[in-house]
């Protein structure tokens, strides 16, 4: 039984190579983390970065400009009149945050003022009662 | 012919198994989890930012007396601090009897790329506490920053000393950029490799993605190889299978941070050091955190690869705070509070600070 197992686990593939991975990824690991922590790494990471923008900037450049012709002949709004929208809409709530809050100041100030004389009036009213 | 038909029976399971497996693995790359399932209410929002209530568990009388307010970073999403019912730090601070707030910043749009650290500290922060107060009836708060969030809360308890904040928690907060040598996003972020500005004008906010991609790289070999290994190595265990998808749909779901932020982080945190320096002004006010009164607890992962502990470590002695503490935590930048451990560990440890400071 037991030759049976040794010998289903020498043909298992997977297991010879999980034993292998094991050993190796830790070092692995390390290795890679000493190679990113590298002044190399930052420079050419900062390097592809470039590039990308680069390129790719004068294209979105390009496309920002056809598709806001194409949006003002559409009669639709482009992306720079939704944002400006949005950001009258986040002062309009952030108004109504503030009146909110004063609103809030006032009631508690009348209720703390109404507490006194409600409590004046109970009173006179429970005389009256005796 | 015994042998032969066993075969064919180890043959027909391990197909069986590589079908269940493969079905799972569909599963969990193109499903989301249910994470944030803590019963909650919205209670005050402002452009993208909402403040959750956690809905109370606890009776009145034995809840504790100072509401406590958490702060996420604001390039991921907070529901971090919620991820799945038994590894929740929102339902375990709740079983606890803490009156529990979350504050989300949200995803900033293409409207939001000029909002800087001084509108996030000194606008929408203190406009959650004041609605937070007066939701409660309470002039006290506690209030947890983790990451980024920290920073945020460290600027805000700098700043608005008088404001009832009574005891700060930061988890994993980058403030101290003294060493240049400390971590790989210190490198990377130089001015001779890194040109912020370009990358503003490229992209308005600074894309989740790329934010994702810095903190992966990191650590690229547990992040890209070991994580999903770990993962096919434990098809089997519902238990791991189940967490890895929770973790997996909370690493994925990237959000971008505000441009103007993310300038603001870059040079005058990472490379100038203006909060150790004591030059950093949010709307002209100086940010010192020798300003902080309140009680603090600092809480630092040991094997952090985003935020080193020597950036929060050495800020200890800059703090004003009469009644502060340092603890150290085994474990990583999310792990410490999110990972399999910390329901027994780092939880219990911050309820237990918080208990006798939030009676």
């Amino acid at each position: 039984m037991t030759q049976q197992l040794d010998s289903a686990a020498a043909m298992d593939p997977f297991g010879i190579w999980r034993a292998a991975r094991d050993a190796n990824l830790e070092a692995w690991s390390r290795l890679m983390i000493e190679v990113v922590n590298s002044d190399a790494y930052a420079r050419a990471t900062g390097a592809m970065l470039e590039n990308y923008m680069v390129t790719s900037q004068p294209v979105q450049e390009v496309l920002a400009k056809v598709m806001t012709s194409a949006l003002t002949m559409l009669n639709m709004p482009s992306r720079a009149e939704v944002m400006t929208l949005s950001t009258r809409l986040t002062h309009i709530e952030t108004r109504l945050d503030d009146l909110d809050a004063q609103l809030r100041a006032i009631t508690d100030l009348l209720q703390q003022g109404l507490a006194p004389a409600n409590r004046r009036t109970k009173a006179k009213n429970t005389q009256e009662a005796v | 012919m015994a042998e032969q038909t066993a075969m064919w029976t180890r043959l027909e399971s391990d197909l069986r198994r590589i079908e269940a497996h493969t079905a799972t693995l569909m599963r969990l790359t193109t499903t989301r989890y249910p994470v944030a399932q803590t019963p909650k209410e919205v209670i005050w929002t402002l452009n993208k930012a909402q403040l959750y209530h956690y809905i109370p568990v606890v009776p009145p009388a034995q809840r504790h007396r100072v509401p406590l307010l958490l702060v996420f970073a604001l390039m991921n999403r907070p529901y971090i601090l919620d991820l799945r019912p038994g590894n929740s730090f929102v339902e375990y601070m709740v079983g606890q009897g803490y009156d529990v707030y979350l504050l989300d910043w949200g995803a900033p749009g293409p409207d939001d790329s000029h909002l800087q650290i001084d509108d996030y500290v000194l606008d929408y922060l203190p406009r959650a506490i004041r609605k937070l107060k007066a939701f409660a009836g309470v002039e006290t708060f506690s209030m947890l920053g983790w990451c980024i969030g920290a920073l945020l809360t460290t600027c805000y308890a700098a700043l608005r000393p008088d404001d009832g904040l009574r005891n700060l928690i930061l988890l994993t907060a980058p403030l101290d950029f003294s060493d240049k040598q400390a971590g790989g996003f210190t490198r990377w972020v130089a001015e001779e490799y890194l040109d912020v500005d370009k990358i503003l004008a490229t992209f308005g906010n600074m894309p989740g993605e790329l934010i994702d991609y810095g903190a992966k790289a990191l650590k690229p070999v547990e992040n890209y190889i070991t994580n999903y290994l770990r993962l096919f190595d434990n098809l089997d265990n519902p238990r791991i299978v189940e967490s890895w998808h929770a973790m997996n749909t909370w690493v994925n779901d990237l959000i971008p941070m505000a441009g103007a932020t993310y300038r603001q982080l870059i040079v005058e945190l990472y490379r100038q050091n203006r909060l150790v320096a004591g030059t950093l002004q949010l709307r002209g006010e100086p940010v010192l955190p020798a300003h902080i009164r309140a009680s603090l607890l600092n809480v630092i992962a040991t094997a952090d690869h985003i935020t080193p502990p020597c950036q929060s470590e050495n800020m200890m002695p800059a703090f004003g705070s009469a009644d502060k503490e340092l603890w150290k935590v085994p474990g990583g930048h999310i792990g410490v509070m999110a990972g399999s451990g910390a329901v027994k560990s780092t939880w219990p440890q911050i309820a237990a600070w918080l208990a006798p400071r939030s009676a």
